[in-house]
């Protein structure tokens, strides 16, 4: 029998993550530092973990709290590129890369937000482009189809 | 003000936090960080900063990757990849030797995370991953709205942006509720006590960090030093902009590359210039030529003045009579002075 989302309840989420890992009660338990009992308490909910516990446990499943707590995956807001770097460009017209390509190319590409470096940034050359679209080709196409349910 | 205030993306966060007319927007930003961190210590009750750093982490929605072996790195990116998210198709280039850690936006959230830090902890780069997942934390606590969806500029140093997370992650990295220095009656502080606070409150925390901070919140005069063999700056800067070349390079001497004094030691005139060449007479000298046991295990004290040492053109330091307690960290020596 399956939970809908709706009625799911905290404990149902925590059963639910932790067989997404494939992890017995007892790994979970260990990798949140807590007891196995005290695991099997949660997911029945018999039990309702507060304070640093559902912190140890949201870790473990490498989950928000605010998931835990409440099923809602947050709003995404990605906005669109709309500058082609010359780089990028160059290198996409050279291989005749599709449009939407491009575009998604662009969307990976920036999505390293943020980057922790001794010295500056560094612009990517075309080189490093090609290079990225051969990386992500074979997933380019399922990204797409994704986008579009 | 410094560059970064005036950066343009800057300012923009701290607008998009609220705030209006003139100020410092690093100082407003940093401090609109803290009070939400500190909201969720009040809900979460975390009792060390190595709970605090696991109470932001799942706050905030952000997934860690750390990085031990390049398997891992190869592994973790194709996993991402197999899932949808291209970016990952760019992080094993982007990790070269000066990239520490990485954050990235996912295209779907997974249970209510939103980002992944991607952390490189292999070899040297492992003793900066405490400092490196706080600074991808910041960039979530600073950015909620993800108003920094920027095509990244190159800068011709550190992007202002990263240096303000910086500053957020020094802060909260140490958040000063948890990580205050309690001194026994009557006593100063010794390398014992900053070692000892270090461990018990955050041990990934690395040691000139750790000490650093706690030195510059005591309630007593102290100054903490760091020293290792280091050129003066401009003939670093020579170096680096190849108006010296290799085989005239000048020889490094023993020098204070890190100083934090705080204020009540600067009041009482304690106060040395970073980079300054360390006496061949002092204590952290001969610890540094002679000694090889940790600061763990042992260290040495011995009174001195400070006047004993000097810059190049002769001028002394002012004559103040001070106790130096020395000890070896690594390659480098560790000191902490206060008054005699």
């Amino acid at each position: 029998m399956t939970i809908s989302a709706k009625s799911e309840q905290l404990g149902d989420r925590v059963r639910r993550l932790r067989k997404a890992l494939d992890w017995t009660q007892d790994q979970l338990a260990t990798a949140a530092k807590v007891s196995k009992s005290f695991i099997s308490e949660v997911e029945s909910g018999a039990s309702q973990p507060r304070g640093p516990v559902l912190v140890k446990i949201a870790a473990a499943l490498q989950a928000s709290i605010d998931y835990l707590m409440t099923g809602q995956e947050p709003a995404m807001q990605v906005a669109k590129p709309i500058e082609i770097p010359k780089e990028l460009a160059s290198f996409a017209k050279r291989r005749g890369v599709p449009y939407p390509h491009v575009e998604i190319l662009i969307e990976f590409h920036n999505s390293i937000v943020g980057m922790r470096r001794d010295g500056p940034d560094v612009r990517p050359s075309e080189k490093e482009w090609e290079d990225l679209y051969d990386n992500v080709l074979p997933h380019i196409d399922k990204a797409l189809s994704s986008d579009k349910e | 003000m410094p560059r970064r205030a005036q950066d343009i993306r800057v300012l923009q966060i701290a607008r998009d936090f609220g705030m209006k007319g003139a100020g410092n927007p690093v100082a407003f930003v940093v401090d609109r960080c803290v009070r939400q961190v500190t909201t969720w210590v009040k809900e979460l009750a975390p009792s060390n900063l190595e709970e605090l750093l696991q109470t932001v982490i799942v706050k905030v929605g952000l997934i860690i990757e750390e990085i031990y072996a390049d398997y891992d790195l190869t592994q973790v990116s194709d996993r991402y990849l197999q899932d949808g998210e291209g970016g990952f198709g760019r992080v094993v280039q982007a990790f070269d030797d000066r990239t520490f850690a990485l954050v990235l936006r996912l295209r779907r959230p997974r249970h209510g995370c939103t980002h992944v830090a991607v952390i490189d902890c292999r070899e040297r780069k492992q003793a900066r991953r405490w400092f490196s997942i706080w600074h991808e934390v910041a960039h979530l606590l600073a950015e909620p709205q993800l108003s920094f969806n920027f095509r990244r500029t190159v800068f011709p140093d550190k992007d202002p942006v990263e240096q303000l997370m910086d500053t957020i992650a020094g802060e909260l990295a140490f958040y000063r509720p948890l990580y205050e220095l309690q001194l026994p009656d009557g006593t100063g502080p010794t390398l014992a006590h900053l070692e000892d606070h270090r461990l018990r409150l955050a041990p990934s925390a690395s040691r000139e960090a750790a000490y650093a901070t706690a030195i510059s919140r005591m309630g007593t005069p102290a100054v903490f030093i760091v020293a290792e063999k280091e050129l003066k700056a401009n003939q670093r800067r020579a170096l680096q902009t190849g108006l010296l070349f290799a085989e005239a390079a000048p020889i490094p001497e023993l020098r204070a590359v890190r100083v934090v004094s705080n204020e009540l030691g600067q009041a009482r005139g304690l106060f040395i210039p970073r980079n300054m060449r360390v006496p061949q007479s002092s204590l952290i000298s001969r610890v540094f030529y002679e000694e090889t046991i940790d600061l763990t295990d042992k260290t040495w004290n011995k009174g001195e003045v400070l006047s004993a040492w000097s810059d190049s053109t002769g001028k002394r330091l002012t004559d103040v009579p001070v106790m130096v307690e020395a000890g070896r960290s690594g390659s480098r020596v560790f000191a902490l002075i206060t008054p005699a």
